[in-house]
This record gives structure tokens, sequence and C-alpha cells, in this order.
């Protein structure tokens, strides 16, 4: 199996989760959404945030507006998740926890299963 | 007004401008102010950071391919304005509004079938038909009765040029009361700028502009304000013109006041694209009307000249078409809508249907898993 290509839809996925949550943290604009996620393992990166932000701008999740801050010299797009977003990203994260929870249940589960499986198949029928 | 960033994220920027052309200006301008201030705090980290920004965003196609994916979703809320000053230098960019007229064109359903159809209109132009008068008298096909159906079939042309441009009209050569509306504003706006134009030579003849340089201030001040009057009232035509087409489509919410009002602000833009896309098809009009008649005598070469004036008017209406449902576009505030492959239409009932019927084989052939 292609894990790259697995990883890539498990993120793309998250991507939008993560979007939405660090707005339910207050108004941010790109590199900050980026600078705050840094370490979320990939999800988001400096190519696929700003098509992101313009789907759910679109789809109006998300609302923004433009701001001259004081220690930028070009204006900033500053993102705040829409009432629509708020409810959806409530909703997107509860669901994310009962997945989360249930996905590592399973998971867990088969890591415990596995080595006695793994014995039972490459132990010898008979040791002498 | 915005500042310069290195020479690989302006080369970035450039591409991806290029890459973005099918967007409106709005929703390009937007994206790249956001691109270009991004790289540029990057860029104020050092060259590190903006080199591994850049190779994280990949090529500039792929990352439009995405934003176009994205701008095929219906948005009904405008978008955040962009600040004034970093908006308008682009407005007036030649080369973006280039690319606005190609989106507009591709959005149409028929554009070839567009051009013959006009070409077909006018291959009966008055070129062809002088030429045809000439060489055969007994048909007379300049008299007012050909002058009144040529006349019929353009504004019909017209009307259905911008359905085909501007909506989704499944029958845009029908002839409704939308087609009446069009057609009416067309010939009030041509028949008072034909009469102005008459007047103001009636008035001309009297002190012509030439004459009158020389015969007095009475007269060069009446030419003068003559010219004025007739540069004025040519802008003013050119300015409602996406009038015309919301009532080709029917858009009753776009009125005469509305259009007025919008083509204000982007004017310059307009006028500029007339003169950069419109404005040598008229000059080469005029060029090979003047060769036909004045040069060369009725004959072959004649006929040669009135046939690629056909091509050549045609390219004229063409033209001003595209740019009038283009300013039409920017008035009513609609993106243009990104051609296929980006398109968002419904899938194939078929391939959804076996999509679900795999689906529904995987999930049989899945054992459960089981919890606690």
């Amino acid at each position: 199996m292609d894990i790259t290509s697995w990883q890539s839809q498990l993120r793309k996925g998250a991507a939008e989760l993560v979007v939405l949550s660090l707005l339910r943290q207050g108004e941010r604009y790109g590199v900050e959404l980026l600078d705050k996620a840094g370490g979320a393992g990939g999800v988001l990166s400096d190519g696929t945030l700003y098509p992101l932000l313009t789907r759910l701008e679109r789809e109006g999740k998300i609302v923004a507006r433009w701001v001259m801050a004081d220690d930028a010299r070009i204006p900033r797009k500053y993102y705040t998740l829409s009432a629509d977003g708020e409810m959806l990203v409530a909703e997107m994260q509860r669901t994310w926890f009962e997945f989360s929870a249930f996905v590592t249940g399973a998971i867990e589960e088969s890591a415990h299963d596995r080595p006695t499986a793994a014995r039972g198949r490459t132990i010898p029928a008979s040791t002498g | 007004m915005t500042d310069r960033l290195p020479p690989e994220a302006e080369r970035f920027l450039r591409r991806l401008a290029d890459a973005l052309w099918e967007l409106a200006s709005d929703e390009r301008e937007a994206i790249l102010l956001e691109l270009r201030g991004h790289l540029s705090e990057r860029a104020a980290q050092g060259p590190e950071p903006l080199g591994a920004a850049l190779a994280e965003i990949g090529t500039a196609e792929t990352l439009a391919g995405q934003f176009l994916c994205a701008a095929t979703i219906r948005n009904d809320a405008p978008p955040a304005p962009i600040p004034p000053a970093y908006a308008s230098p682009r407005r007036h960019d030649i080369r973006a509004l280039f690319g606005e007229l190609r989106a507009t064109l591709r959005a149409g359903r028929n554009g070839l079938f567009l051009v013959s159809a006009l070409l077909i209109t006018v291959l009966t132009s008055s070129n062809f038909l002088l030429w045809l008068d000439k060489v055969r008298p007994e048909l007379s096909l300049t008299g007012w009765p050909i002058f009144l159906v040529r006349t019929l079939v353009l504004l019909l042309a017209i009307t259905a040029a911008y359905r085909i441009l501007l909506s989704e009209d499944e029958r845009p050569w029908t002839v409704d009361t939308r087609t009446l509306r069009a057609a009416a504003a067309l010939v009030a706006m041509l028949g008072s700028a034909s009469i102005l134009v008459l007047a103001l030579a009636g008035g001309a003849k009297q002190g012509a502009l030439a004459a009158g340089l020389t015969a007095g201030p009475a007269a060069t001040v009446r030419n003068l304000v003559a010219i004025a009057v007739l540069i004025s009232v040519s802008c003013a035509f050119l300015r409602v013109q996406p009038w015309v087409a919301a009532l080709a489509v029917g858009r009753r919410d776009i009125g005469l006041k509305r259009v007025w009002r919008g083509t204000g602000p982007v004017f310059g833009t307009v006028l500029r694209g007339w003169f950069a896309f419109v404005f040598p098809f008229y000059a080469a009009h005029v060029a090979i009307t003047f060769l036909a008649i004045k040069v060369l005598p009725f004959g072959g070469n004649h006929l040669l000249l009135a046939e690629l004036d056909a091509f050549v008017s045609t390219g004229a209406l063409f033209a001003a078409l595209l740019l009038n449902a283009t300013a039409f576009r920017w008035v009513s505030g609609e993106a243009i809508p990104a051609p296929r492959p980006f398109g968002n239409a419904a899938p194939d009932a078929e391939l959804v249907a076996e999509a679900r019927r795999r689906l529904r084989v995987l999930m049989a052939g899945t054992p459960q898993m089981r919890r606690g």
C-alpha cells in the first residue's frame, strides 16, 4: 500500500478541522495560522493553506477582512469563524473526538492481539 | 504600492497571476496580495524561510489549479474588499483585462458559433453590398428593406451574443421580450447618437473643422464644442452598454442607474480596453473602406477587400461585445465562471451508481471491527 497517498488523504481531511479550530481561538491571518499549526504533522503547509481558506470563505464558514498592521508593509487578510462556522467546528470537534477514540481503540486492540497471532504463525509446529 | 520581493518570489507571483487569468480581477488581486504578504513575511525572516515556503507551495500552476477549484463554489457573500491603495494599480492593467476578456469568451458555451453567426451578419455589411450594388445594380441590395433586415439580424445577433456569453440560456436566438427590450435600448442609443452626429455634421458643414481653424475664432469654438460633445456622448454610450447586456439576459435588477454608477470607477479601464481591442478593428475598417471606394475600381480586388472588411467588422463587433460583457460582470459583481476541467457540475449519474456499487461490495467484504 502506498503510505504517502494515505497520509495525504488523512492530512486533507484534518486540515479543515485544524484551521477552523485555530480560528475558534480568535482572528488570525495566514502566516499566523501556519505558525500555530507548525508542529501539526504537516497537516497544513504554505501551499495548501490559502486555497483551503478561499474555499472555506466561499462556503461561508469563515469571514475575512483586510487589515493594515503596524508591523507589516502589505495588508493582511484576517479570518474569523462565521456563525455557521462556529456551529460546524463544534460539531466537527465532537465527531473527531468520537472518531479518534474509536480508531485509537481499534488500533490498540489490534496492537495487543498481533504479537500472539504472530507467534502462532512463526513458532514451528513441533520443537522436538 | 507594494514592495518588491526577491526575484524568485516576484517570478512566482507573475506566473501565478498568469495562471489565475480565469478568475475575476477582484479575486485574482486578493489572492496575489495575500500571497505577496505571505512571501514578504517569509523573506523578512531570511532567504531560507522564503526558499522553504516557495518549495512547499510548489509550482504556480498547481497552486492556481487549487484556487480555481475553490472558485467554482458558489459564493453569495461579497468578498472582503482590498484596501483601495493596493487594488487600484492592477485594475488598469490591460493584460489583466485581456485575461478577463479571454475568460468571458471561454465561459461562453458557443464562441465559434457566435463568431460565425456574427460573420454571416456582417457579410452583408455596407462594403459588401456596395460592391454588389455596383456589379449587379439590378439587385439593388442597398435599399431600405435590406437595411431594415440587416439591422434586425444584427440586433438579434447582439442579444444572442450576450446570452451566450453571460447566461446559461439554452435558446439564445429566440426572439422574446428580452430581445425586444435589448433591441429597443440599442436602437434608442444608436438612433439618438446618429441624430446627434448628423446634427453636428450639419453644423460642421457650415464651418468645417479645417476651414474653421482659419475662418475665425467663432467657427473654431463651434467646431471644438461639437467635437467635445461628440466625444462625451460616445463615452456615455460606451459606459451604459452593460445595461443592454443586462436587458438581453433578463437581469431587471441591473438598471441604467446601477450601470452608470458601476461603470464609473472602471471606466478608465473600459476606455483603455476599447482603444486596445476594439479601435484597431475600426481603424482597419475605415482604411479598407477608403481603399475600396477611393483607390480601387469596383471589381475582383474590391470584392476581396469587402470580404476582408467583413472579418474586420466581425472583429470589431465581437471585441466590443466581449468588453461590454466583461463590464457587465464588473457591474453585477459576478465572478466569471471557471471553464471546464474546473467546473463543479453534477457528476455523471452512471459513475455515481458504479462508485456506490463498488463501495457496497467493499463494505460487505470488510469484517466489522469489535470494540472493548
